[in-house]
């Protein structure tokens, strides 16, 4: 049995780390590229989202390197991601692949890890396997999942700063490599540990007053730089101090209730939500809303809002925000990404929202 | 003066538009209706509507802005669910908040969540709080309740005859018998879509009459019985929680098993989320079964009539040359599939 499982974002740093310390065979499909789009695009249905043509890339990509079971996730929601895996079937077999599918039928991860664990495919592996291995491997995984979103949020802090551009970046990469490649917890945190460091000793300009932007929207399309053409590192580099809302980890959480007593959980903007969506959509939309309105009240001067083009509950929340920008006073700037958007275009729009915030910004100065 | 309750002419009008209208009626309220889609009200709803839109809610928001001034109370019931398990559609439970954060001066809006996906049983319940907006006591809103629901049946239980929904709902409503207008010749093509795009005759650019003017018998997935929608789609390995698209899936399914239709036309709507994948579902189904011809257009506000007059008459000739033929053609059907798959050998 060779696994293999669709991307999104670093979530295969999480899977390698586990399926590493557990011993077990899986093919991870090279990470998002144009190559996975266009193979994503010519085969999967013409107006489903950019996450579903990038995800059916991924597996032929897969399915080309040996691979032949695929874990897929589902849900009950009301969003199409609940269905990927129904259509996925019937493409995958008209190319002529035969896969085995397990289909972990629930947004809820510890059940999903579990429907897993009795799964009669992994059963075989599993008589091997001690419970306290499962757990310690989900550790693994775990950590270093965490170390990467420490360093990448730090750098979201330290790259506005930055004297010579794209400096951070490069260590960025060199450290995820290095993170990626510990075989042990001793590893992890030693070259956790020097990326950070490495990060704090680039050159930088501390007199700069950076603008503040906050990005939410779809989970996949916030989490994947790929999908969303790197908006993190432009908006970085445009001297835009960034803070992103959706975190793998976070997300994994918020699902297992643990999230309560953190200050910018998703929970507790869906609670700010309320005035706006009367009811929970699903998916990020609340959330999305929700943001808006906890980042504007923490005095940030813009958000940014990403969303596959057709996505139906983030087109919802798209269509609340102009309310809630209008009440918060805070620029709202929607990203609709799909398999046309360019980098250029994407580039000379952000370039005049920066602009704009910092008029406005300068305008607030004068008055005061 | 009575009180005046505005029905946008969209979405799920052409489903619930009888039980609504009796328990409104039945309360002693007003009932308005906003006109038909024309070009113009289209427009109008484009300026308010967010253009990444599908076709369908962007037609809404044009019915909503002809409805706003006219009536004292906008009734937007926030559809979530009804039926156990299932969703509609995630923009349908944002869509009174949608229209809230679109227009201003709107007049109070009525958004009881009509939510039957854990309990099937308490369609009462939001019913109940619709009426209590109006003040009326419990036993009136119950009576009111009883009579929306036996006519919600009686217009369920003909929708099962073969008529064709505008008709049963303009004899409805205009009070007049039933001239059920389907030819009865032996050409049959099912068309199979979202109830607010087949019927809508502007969206669609009047596909059912043009249809019916070629010669051809009409079925829409409401006539076929639930039970065997239910049979279909329990096959399915996932579950299709969209009661609408499971209705279109599992009816097309039955239709196509069951050989008595010539064609299959499904209808979606561009930027449509459901349709993306009923309509690789209904296409790889269609597929299996070559005698049946299968086509698959998808409307936009800019769709131009003579492209899908040309399509449709070709699609008609090419069911009648086939049965000229008298051969069930294993070829033919497949032209007409917009399918990419098969040229790739792999």
């Amino acid at each position: 049995m060779k696994v293999t499982f669709p991307h999104m974002g670093r979530m295969d740093i999480f899977i390698k780390g586990m399926v590493k310390a557990l011993g077990m065979e899986i093919v991870v499909p090279p990470t998002n590229s144009k190559k996975a789009l266009d193979l994503g695009v010519k085969y999967a249905p013409e107006f489903v989202c950019l996450p579903f043509k990038l995800m059916l890339g991924n597996l032929i990509e897969a399915f080309e390197r040996g691979a032949d079971t695929v874990i897929m996730v589902s849900d009950r929601g009301p969003c199409r991601l609940g269905l990927y895996g129904l259509p996925m079937q019937i493409i995958l077999k008209n190319l002529g692949y035969k896969a085995n599918w397990l289909i972990l039928n629930t947004p809820h991860a510890l059940h999903g890890l579990f429907q897993l664990g009795i799964d009669k495919d992994v059963v075989k592996y599993r008589d091997k396997l001690t419970f306290m291995d499962g757990l310690l491997a989900f550790h693994f995984g775990w950590k270093k999942m965490l170390a990467i979103e420490e360093i990448e949020r730090f750098s979201l802090k330290i790259r506005p700063y930055e004297i010579n551009k794209r400096d951070t970046t490069k260590i960025l990469y060199q450290g995820m490599k290095a993170i990626e490649n510990a075989d042990n917890l001793y590893d992890l945190k030693k070259a956790k540990n020097g990326v950070i460091k490495d990060l704090r000793n680039i050159p930088q300009d501390r007199n700069r007053r950076p603008l503040k932007i906050a990005i939410a929207g779809e989970i996949f399309v916030v989490l994947d730089s790929f999908a969303n053409l790197d908006i993190e590192k432009k908006l970085g580099e445009l001297g835009c101090e960034v803070d992103r809302t959706i975190w793998f980890s976070t997300h994994i959480l918020h699902h297992l209730g643990l999230d309560k007593f953190m200050r910018r959980s998703k929970r507790r903007a869906i609670q700010a939500a309320r005035p706006y969506l009367k009811y929970p959509i699903g998916a990020e939309c609340n959330a999305t809303v929700g943001y808006a309105a906890l980042y504007a009240k923490e005095g940030y001067d813009g958000f940014v809002h990403l969303m596959p083009f057709t996505c139906m509950p983030e087109f919802v929340a798209g269509g609340v925000l102009t309310r809630v920008s209008k009440d918060y006073g805070i620029p709202v700037f929607t990203v609709e990404l799909e398999e046309h958007s360019s980098q250029t275009h994407l580039m000379t729009r952000l370039e005049a929202f920066v602009d704009l915030l910092h008029r406005k910004r300068a305008k607030k100065r004068v008055n005061s | 003066m009575a009180i005046k309750v505005g029905i946008p002419r969209a979405l799920l009008y052409y489903r619930l538009y009888p039980l609504w209208k009796t328990f409104f009626n039945s309360l002693g309220i007003e009932v308005v209706v906003s006109g038909k889609t024309t070009k113009k009200l289209l427009k109008e709803g484009l300026k308010y509507a967010p253009d990444e839109t599908c076709l369908s809610i962007k037609v809404a928001f044009g019915h909503v802005q002809d409805l706003m001034d006219k009536v004292d109370y906008l009734f937007l019931p926030r559809l979530v669910s009804l039926e156990r398990g299932t969703y509609i559609c995630p923009k349908f439970i944002g869509f009174p908040d949608m229209i809230r954060s679109a227009f201003d001066n709107l007049p109070p809006l009525i958004d009881t969540s009509f939510n039957l996906r854990k309990r099937p049983s308490n369609l009462f319940f939001p019913m109940y709080r619709i009426g209590r907006v109006f003040k009326k006591s419990f036993l009136t809103i119950h009576e009111a309740y009883k009579r929306a629901l036996e006519e919600e049946s009686k217009f369920l239980s003909s929708l099962r005859k073969g008529i064709l929904l505008p008709e049963i709902l303009y004899s409805w409503e205009q009070k007049r018998a039933l001239r059920p207008s389907n030819p009865k010749g032996n050409l049959c093509i099912a068309l199979v879509g979202h109830p607010y795009n087949l019927y809508d005759s502007f969206i669609n650019l009047d596909i059912i009459k043009k249809l019916k003017d070629l010669g051809a018998r009409v079925i829409t997935p409401e006539m076929v019985e639930p039970l065997e929608i239910k049979k279909e789609t329990d096959k399915i390995p996932q579950e299709v929680y969209w009661s609408l698209g499971r209705e279109i899936v599992g009816a097309s399914f039955y239709l196509l098993k069951s050989k008595s239709i010539d064609g299959l036309i499904h209808l979606g709507s561009f930027g449509c989320g459901p349709d993306s994948f009923l309509r690789e579902l209904i296409a790889d189904r269609a597929r299996k079964h070559p005698e049946i011809a299968y086509l698959s257009l998808i409307l936009d506000e800019h769709t131009g009539e003579a492209g899908v007059v040309t399509r449709l008459e070709a699609f008609i000739d090419l069911i009648e040359r086939r049965k000229m033929a008298g051969r069930k053609s294993q070829v033919a059907g497949r032209h007409l599939q917009s399918d990419k798959r098969q040229a790739i050998s792999h």
